[in-house]
């Protein structure tokens, strides 16, 4: 049976069989009872009439056997009587004492001697009917049967005879079209039950299976396929349903377009902003630099010497020139931040050694020009990790950055990297270890935080607004890595760089 | 004593790079721009070339990339001087040829060490 398809669909074929089977089974039975009892109506009327009808002749008959002691003639008649119904078992004529004279059945036909003793009847309820001379008609049982039995007397005025006629009529031809009628309902039924099941189901399948494509067209939204639409033309809820499905589809698709324009506009005015503190930083460097450089030959005396209100002049232009010039760097460093978000990761295996060397490379003017003893400690060969080049340089550059920002002249800078384990994924360790002022233990924990530094007056010594290692932080755990620091106050700092190598999933 | 060029298409850092260098006791020669500062380095070389990578028409880049391309220019040293930070101009300058960069804003006594440097190494390297 095929119906397990589906819970709705099998339930809506369950309702519906049901509803199909009670029906039958309710108009079938009724139709049944109502022939059994109209049949039954009808063999108790005629029998009421055949036991009317019968009896005067009968009783003639009984004077032909009284009279003539004629038994043939008799069981003749008795015979072609009892076949004007189909019905009747047996008749039994008696005399008002209560005895009785024959007794006529089917087969045979029993007579009892005229005037010599003869039996009474047996049944003491019929024996009393009968010689009290009360009529009835009714069904009663008799061993075990029932039967519909009619009493008759007949008392003909100033007659020597005065019988009374017991007829028993059986209902074995009623039963008989009861027991065929139940068999046909049986019949019925079954073949109800096997068509109704395969109509039912197909009803139900025609509901359900519009339910279904609505279902598929779901997951085709899930799916993010939001140009189909369902296609239902059942005219009914389901194509409501269908519909309204349909039209929200369509806001929602008109949503995501209208969110994803404002998106792109929002990424270009990004981009734009990004553009512009780049390109403003940018401009802002060379004017900077004109001024900056000059103030420090003024201030220096490489011009000639000031007069003192002058020199003091130079000294305070000198001071603001360069704090404007760290919040310009800050400026870019914002700009890289703004670029640092994990999404545009765009990710490739990164060989950190050749990144460091690439990074040291360029970097390495900066560090000789304060004079620094800087070594760079690495293995022979480092294993891969995933990353963004650019951002990963960036960290780097930031790291030897801040190092030497911080680090006074004939001090010395190491930077190293090795293959290091952390918390049972292999990954790769970079440390950059200097010599500068060090780091409170207080402040440990907040050098990575956006726009912190040490304190106010180490702003104003070493400039900047603390972005450059807030980056580090931001780039390294969008990598999945972590950063610390190490550091004691007057001695130095290491920071230290924990990458992740290439899982198995990153090859993939 | 050494001639030094200097080219960028800025007046002002002209006038601050050939303030500083010739304090340092360099003969200086300024240019604004590209084109011309090219020209004069070919016909006669300096020990030294100061050179901005952002210029209208002859940019930095160019620059360079054809000063290596002569034979008269292949050897002269570079010293480029920027407002770009990224190291990734850096280092396409350096894979161009430059011979040492520094970027904007500088003080001058970092770029008089840088100088300096450059044109110790060149005496190094032409003397041997």
């Amino acid at each position: 049976m095929p119906v397990e398809r589906g819970r709705l669909q099998a339930r809506m074929a369950r309702y519906i069989a049901f509803a199909v089977v009670v029906t039958l089974l309710a108009s079938t039975a009724s139709i049944v009872l109502y022939r059994f009892y109209s049949s039954r109506q009808a063999l108790e009327t005629s029998a009421q009439d055949f036991a009317g009808l019968v009896s005067v002749p009968l009783i003639q008959i009984a004077d032909m056997y009284g009279e003539w002691g004629l038994k043939d003639p008799v069981s003749i008649g008795v015979a072609r009587l009892m076949d004007l119904n189909p019905d009747v078992e047996r008749l039994d004529l008696a005399r008002l004492d209560g005895t009785l004279m024959f007794s006529a059945s089917r087969d045979a036909v029993e007579f009892w001697p005229w005037d010599g003793p003869s039996p009474k009847i047996s049944d003491t309820g019929l024996y009393g009917q009968v010689r009290s001379r009360v009529e009835s008609a009714v069904r009663v049982e008799v061993a075990g049967r029932t039967v519909y039995r009619v009493v008759v007397s007949d008392e003909e005025e100033g007659r020597f005879l005065a019988m009374a006629l017991v007829a028993t009529f059986n209902y074995d031809r009623i039963n008989q079209q009861l027991r065929r009628g139940l068999l046909i309902m049986v019949i019925a039924l079954v073949l109800g039950l096997v068509v109704t099941e395969r109509v039912s189901t197909a009803l139900a399948r025609g509901i359900t299976s519009n339910l279904e494509d609505l279902h598929a067209g779901v997951r085709r939204i899930r799916a993010g396929r939001l140009d189909e639409r369902v296609s239902i033309r059942s005219a009914d809820e389901v194509q409501e349903l269908a519909d309204a499905f349909n039209d929200m589809t369509d806001d929602l698709q008109q949503t995501i377009g209208r969110l994803r324009q404002a998106n792109l506009e929002l990424q270009a005015l990004d981009q734009l902003k990004v553009d512009l503190v780049a390109n403003v930083s940018h401009e802002l460097r060379t004017p900077l630099t004109a001024l900056k450089g000059f103030l420090e030959l003024l201030d220096e005396g490489e011009l000639g010497e000031l007069a003192e209100e002058a020199h003091r002049a130079v000294a305070v232009c000198r001071r603001n020139v360069d704090r404007l010039a760290l919040r310009v760097e800050d400026l870019v460093q914002l700009s890289q931040v703004e670029k640092a978000w994990p999404e545009d990761l765009a990710s490739q295996p990164i060989d950190l050694l050749e990144l460091i060397s690439m990074v040291t490379e360029v970097y390495e003017a900066r560090i000789r020009s304060k004079n620094l003893l800087f070594t760079f400690e690495h293995p022979s060969g480092l294993p891969q990790v995933q990353g963004n080049p650019e951002q990963l340089e960036r960290v780097v550059l930031n790291l030897l950055d801040n190092a030497v920002k911080f680090t006074s002249e004939g001090g010395f800078l190491i930077i190293a990297a090795e293959e290091c384990d952390h918390e049972g994924h292999a990954g790769v360790l970079i440390r950059v270890s200097d010599s500068g002022i060090g780091i409170p233990p207080g402040e440990l924990v907040r050098v990575f935080d956006r726009f912190h530094q040490v304190d106010q007056s180490t702003r104003r010594r070493f400039g900047g607004m603390g972005l450059g290692l807030s980056l580090v932080h931001h780039i390294v755990e969008a990598h999945r890595g972590v950063v610390w620091v190490e550091s004691e106050v007057g001695t130095g700092s290491t920071f230290f760089v924990w990458l992740p190598c290439r899982s198995e999933a990153d090859q993939l | 004593m050494n001639r030094i060029y200097v080219v960028d298409d800025e007046p002002d850092m002209v006038e601050l790079l050939a303030t500083v260098l010739r304090g340092e006791g360099h003969e200086v020669e300024t240019y604004t721009d590209g084109r011309a500062a090219l020209a004069r380095v070919l016909e006669e070389p300096p020990e030294l070339l100061l050179l901005d990578l952002m210029m209208p028409d002859l940019d930095g880049f160019e620059l360079l990339k054809l000063l290596r391309l002569d034979a008269r220019g292949r050897n002269v040293v570079v010293l480029v001087v920027s407002a770009r930070t990224g190291h990734r101009a850096q280092l396409e300058t350096l894979q161009l040829g430059a011979n040492a960069y520094i970027y904007k804003p500088f003080s001058p006594r970092e770029l008089a060490g840088q100088v300096r440097q450059l044109l110790a190494e060149r005496e190094g390297s032409t003397s041997d």
